[in-house]
């Protein structure tokens, strides 16, 4: 039983200037997910410490979120996405090459 | 808002939550956040750019295409976009595939208890979706990767609710129950015997026609054996007794003027023409008189060059290559052409139309069968 890792269909389409250019960034989402994981996982040994209960593998497994613990969870996988992805996505702002902010000034 | 844990749906890890989790807020980030930023940026900057060097805003999707690709907004939101859809069907994939031992001989067991399922292993997979693994879902809806497999539906009925963000509801059936709310609606003069879903996947938007319909036979067909196999099972866990079989939508097992009622949703805009016009053709011949099809997916195709470029972003990033057909349709003469009549085509008003707020042109629509039974 081994599941395809790809798909089938027309090559990836590239969006940087190199094809590895796209692949570190797919890399660097997957990273980003599993520093989520960590944050959250992190989370719930601070949130099972302020009851006073152990972090035990078990008790870690089968803690149940709190509404307001997902929500403030949410906000900081935001957040991240945000700090991560900030200069990827900038807007296209014409700027001054080095050389020519010297000659300028 | 969470997905309802029935007893199919894959369990996850503390970690495995997480990641799942992760990725919504991306998704959530790309359409909710950069979506709009993207369309701002283009009427406000690019836009009045290329008027100021050419005398006029672009005017067609092509000049849009050229505008949007010189962008780096616009680039680095499509390398997000689709990244992000690797990334869920690999991440959520691996948590489906690790589970298959227990999920397949619990799926077995559910089935036994309601419902039907029949398989057709000899079902020809049809070309134009063989060749393309539709929202570059690893396998698409019909690969089989084990005995008894049911990969592709565990990981489809993970994968909506993680990709809409929730967005469908805690079942993933607000599209289906749009659709089963405007037959009612609609026609309530029609009381359905038997009803019938096209392309049903996991059965989302099949089971919310057995609760409009609670004393109507409802089946589901689907081109994959893993989709039907999950759906029969996740519906015997919820408690619903439907009728699932591996069939084409297009060419099905069913005799002529078997079904009242006849559903799709999202099915049409990943089918080339020929194949729609097949499907059409099946539910005309399906029918009984005085039955209608409702078909829950695209309605036409946006006229404004940036909305016109904008829809067909999943053609070229999403493995969706033949959304355009189905915005295309000429519907009431391409119902014609099958056999329904021209004047009995209708497009329903329905709250809760998938993604209408952002696709404007989604809805749904249909055709009644001429007679009476």
């Amino acid at each position: 039983m081994k599941r395809r890792r790809y798909a089938n269909g027309p090559v990836r389409p590239q969006y940087l200037d190199s094809p590895d250019a796209d692949r570190a960034v797919m890399m660097i989402l997957a990273l980003t997910a599993e520093v989520s994981a960590l944050r959250e996982r992190l989370d719930t040994h601070e949130k099972l410490a302020d009851a006073g209960k152990p972090a035990a593998t078990a008790s870690v497994e089968s803690f149940e979120v709190p509404e307001t613990v997902e929500a403030a969870r949410a906000a900081a996988r935001r957040s991240l996405i945000d700090r991560v992805t900030r200069v990827l996505i900038e807007p296209d702002i014409p700027r001054m090459t080095a050389k020519k902010a010297t000659e300028e000034a | 808002m969470p997905q309802f844990r029935h007893p199919m749906l894959v369990e996850e890890t503390h970690d495995e939550r997480s990641r799942a989790a992760f990725i919504a807020s991306l998704r959530e980030y790309t359409m909710s956040d950069l979506y709009p930023k993207l369309r701002r940026h283009y009427e406000q900057t690019l836009a009045p750019a290329y008027a100021a060097a050419h005398g006029k805003p672009p005017e067609s999707p092509d000049r849009v295409r050229a505008v949007m690709e010189g962008s780096q907004l616009y680039t680095g939101y499509s390398l997000l976009v689709r990244g992000t859809q690797e990334l869920l069907w690999d991440t959520l994939g691996e948590v489906v595939e690790k589970q298959l031992p227990i999920l397949i001989p619990r799926a077995a067991a559910a089935r036994a208890t309601r419902g039907t399922l029949e398989l057709n292993p000899r079902l020809p997979i049809p070309a134009y979706t063989a060749a393309v693994d539709i929202h570059v879902m690893p396998g698409g809806f019909h690969t089989e990767i084990t005995d008894d497999d049911l990969f592709a539906g565990a990981l489809y009925d993970r994968g909506v609710h993680v990709f809409a963000f929730g967005g469908l509801g805690p079942l993933n059936d607000e599209m289906g129950v749009a659709t089963a709310a405007a037959v009612r609606r609609q026609f309530p003069d029609i009381k359905p015997g038997k009803i019938l879903d096209l392309g049903c996947g996991a059965g989302n938007s099949t089971l919310p026609l057995a609760d409009a319909f609670p004393e109507a036979e409802v089946y589901g067909l689907d081109l994959g054996a893993p989709m039907v196999r999950y759906a029969a099972a996740r519906a015997a866990v919820l408690g619903k007794s439907i009728h699932f079989s591996q069939a084409d939508a297009a060419h099905t097992h069913f005799p002529d003027a078997s079904f009242d009622v006849i559903v799709s949703n999202l099915l049409l805009h990943e089918m080339p023409r020929p194949a729609i016009m097949d499907v059409l053709r099946e539910c005309h011949r399906l029918l009984r008189p005085g039955g209608v099809m409702l078909h829950h997916d695209l309605l036409g195709w946006p006229e404004d060059p940036y909305d016109s470029f904008m829809m067909s972003w999943t053609t070229r990033h999403n493995n969706e290559p033949y959304e355009r057909a189905s915005g295309t349709l000429n519907f009431p003469k391409d119902c014609a052409a099958v056999g329904f009549a021209e004047e009995d085509v209708f497009v329903v008003a329905e709250p809760g139309a998938y993604m209408e707020e952002v696709y404007q042109v989604s809805g749904i629509r249909g055709a009644r069968k001429r007679g009476t039974s």
